[in-house]
C-alpha cells in the first residue's frame, strides 16, 4: 500500500483542523481551539483497486511564521492551503506562503482551498475565484466537497 | 520531608534502517507492543517521516517536534517527538510526555 504525507496549513482559524477532522472521522465542532504542534492521523481509500494512506498534518501557526519548523515539511508530497471565504484577511500572506513552500518543497503537490462555503454568498465566491483562483471550496461543516478534495489529491498521488 | 523527585514521562526507542525495533524502553508502552512489526506499521506519523530521515545527515539532527498528538492508542496525549541519528546509522526516538505543558498552554 501506498502512503502519502499531506500538510494543512493556512492563517489562523480558516478551518485547518475542521477539514481534518471532517475528512479523518466525518465529524465537526462550532468551538474554535486553537492547534498548538501537530495532530497527524490517517485514512486510506482505495482508487480505481489501489489502495492509498494520505497521513494527515494539522500544523499550528502559519508558514511565514519562523514558528513552524521547517521538520513539519519532511517527507510532504501534498499541501493544502486553506483560507477563509469569509475572512479575505487570511489571503494577506497567501502568494508569500506559496512562495516558501515552493522553495522548501520544490516539486510538491499544491491545493489551494476556500474555505466556510456555508457562511458566504455566491456572489463572494465568484469574487473570491478571480482574487484567489483556488482549486476547490469547501464547507467543513457541511462536509461539502471534502471527501472530493481528498479524493483529488490521492488520485494525483497514485498515478 | 524530603521531596519526590518528578520522574518524567518518556520512552527510548532505537529503530533499525527497516523501522524495526531494536532498544524500547520507558514508562510510556510496554516494548511488546513494537516487537510484531515495525514502527512505521504501528505510528502514522513515523509511517510518515521515516524514509525522509534517513536521507538526513548527522548534521541535520535532532529534528524535534514538540507538541504531537497522534491520536494513537499507545500516544494517548501530547508528547514531544525527538529523532537523532546514533553513530550506527540507526534513528533514535525520544517520546517525552508533554501533557502538562499542553494544558498549562490551553489555559
Amino acid at each position: 500500500m501506498i502512503s502519502k504525507k499531506v500538510v494543512l496549513t493556512g492563517s489562523f482559524g480558516v478551518g485547518k483542523t475542521s477539514l481534518f477532522n471532517r475528512f479523518i472521522s466525518n465529524t465537526f465542532s462550532d468551538k474554535y481551539l486553537t492547534t498548538i504542534g501537530v495532530k497527524v492521523d490517517k485514512k486510506s481509500m482505495t482508487i480505481e483497486g489501489e489502495e492509498i494512506s494520505l497521513i494527515l498534518w494539522d500544523i499550528a501557526g502559519e508558514v511565514s511564521q519562523e514558528k513552524v519548523p521547517k521538520s513539519y515539511f519532511l517527507g510532504t508530497s501534498a499541501i493544502i492551503y486553506i483560507f477563509d471565504l469569509s475572512s479575505p484577511t487570511t489571503l494577506k500572506n497567501m502568494q508569500a506562503d506559496l512562495r516558501l513552500l515552493n522553495n522548501l518543497l520544490p516539486g510538491v503537490l499544491i491545493r489551494k482551498v476556500g474555505n466556510k462555503q456555508d457562511l458566504v454568498t455566491e456572489d463572494v465566491i465568484q469574487q473570491m475565484k478571480k482574487k484567489a483562483n483556488p482549486d476547490t471550496f469547501t464547507s467543513a461543516k457541511t462536509g461539502e466537497n471534502v471527501e472530493e478534495l481528498f479524493l483529488d489529491i490521492a488520485k494525483f498521488l497514485i498515478s | 520531608m524530603k521531596a519526590e523527585p518528578i520522574v518524567p514521562i518518556q520512552q527510548q526507542i532505537v529503530l533499525d534502517r527497516k523501522g524495526f525495533t531494536i532498544h524500547c524502553a520507558g514508562n510510556i508502552f510496554s516494548p511488546d507492543a513494537l516487537s510484531k512489526a515495525p514502527a512505521t506499521v504501528i505510528f502514522p506519523f513515523i509511517e510518515s517521516i521515516f524514509s525522509s530521515l534517513l536521507q538526513l545527515s548527522h548534521q541535520d539532527f535532532p529534528i524535534i517536534y514538540p507538541f504531537v498528538n497522534g491520536n494513537h492508542p499507545l500516544l494517548p496525549g501530547y508528547y514531544e517527538f525527538r529523532f537523532e541519528l546514533n553513530e550506527n546509522q540507526q534513528i533514535s526516538w525520544t517520546i517525552t510526555g508533554k501533557d502538562i505543558e499542553y494544558f498549562a498552554l490551553r489555559t
